[in-house]
């Protein structure tokens, strides 16, 4: 798959192993601000080295609440 | 058809603003130790050093540092006796999470990991509670400007792919692991 896309001439941003949920759970208000100050919280630990979760979470609403920007 | 990884995406955009860049280095090294230690230091037969060696490469990681880092997983240089230990949790709204850590010490670990999730409305799981609900994927993210998302979907289905994503500004590509590297 690397190779395939890499033959188009295309840069890869990351190539990695997750681990993908069969469903997802969707996450708004409240529980997603948790979520996501939990989410940081564990991958700033100098132990943990990948975080996977079920969630989803509008792009709407990930904007209100401000992560990555 | 698979689901996707939201945090995979939400992880990237958080990492290109990222000015921990140590924390970057630390996990990768962690990670190539470890994995040389389990799959001994040619990447040739062993794709999780494979992996981890092109995302040193990727985040302009010394060659030095790298080949450092593979001689204390075998043995050659003296170093820390890393293992790898995984924990199931329940976040806010009853999500699951997976959380994959690499220690010279379980017990200092699983109550840091307990004290994070206590402090940010989550819970510890027993094991098998939620990792049965996961599975292990390849997962490409290009960004979107490149190319449009129709000459890419015949691209990647052409080469085997699961499903694509388009989320926010790249798009997720999800693959087996088989044809990750191909």
């Amino acid at each position: 798959m690397k190779k395939a896309v890499e033959a188009k001439n295309l840069k890869i941003d990351s190539a990695e192993i997750h681990l993908v949920a069969d469903n997802t759970v969707k996450v708004e208000g409240k529980d997603a601000e948790n979520l996501i100050s939990l989410m940081e919280a564990l991958e700033e630990h100098d132990d943990v080295q990948k975080v996977h979760a079920n969630f989803d979470i509008d792009d709407k609403e990930l904007a209100r609440i401000g992560t990555g920007n | 058809m698979s689901g996707h990884s939201k945090w995979a995406t939400i992880k990237r955009k958080k990492a290109v603003t990222d000015a921990r860049r140590g924390k970057i280095f630390t996990q990768i090294i962690k990670e190539i130790t470890i994995a040389a230690k389990m799959g001994g230091s040619n990447p040739d037969g062993n794709s999780r050093l494979r992996l981890a060696i092109d995302k040193a490469k990727a985040s302009n990681m010394p060659a030095d540092n790298i080949k450092r880092a593979i001689q204390k997983g075998t043995g050659e240089l003296p170093g820390v006796n890393y293992e790898d230990a995984i924990y199931e949790a329940y976040g806010p709204g009853g999500v699951a999470i997976i959380i994959e850590t690499v220690t010279d010490n379980k017990n200092r670990t699983i109550s840091d990991i307990r004290h994070v999730l206590e402090r940010n409305h989550g819970k510890i799981a027993t094991t098998g509670a939620v990792s049965f609900q996961f599975h292990k994927k390849g997962i490409i993210l290009v960004p979107r400007a490149a190319i449009s998302e129709d000459e890419l979907l015949s691209v990647i289905l052409d080469a085997g792919a699961d499903d694509m994503k388009t989320e926010g500004d790249v798009y997720s590509i999800v693959s087996s692991l088989k044809i990750l590297k191909r």
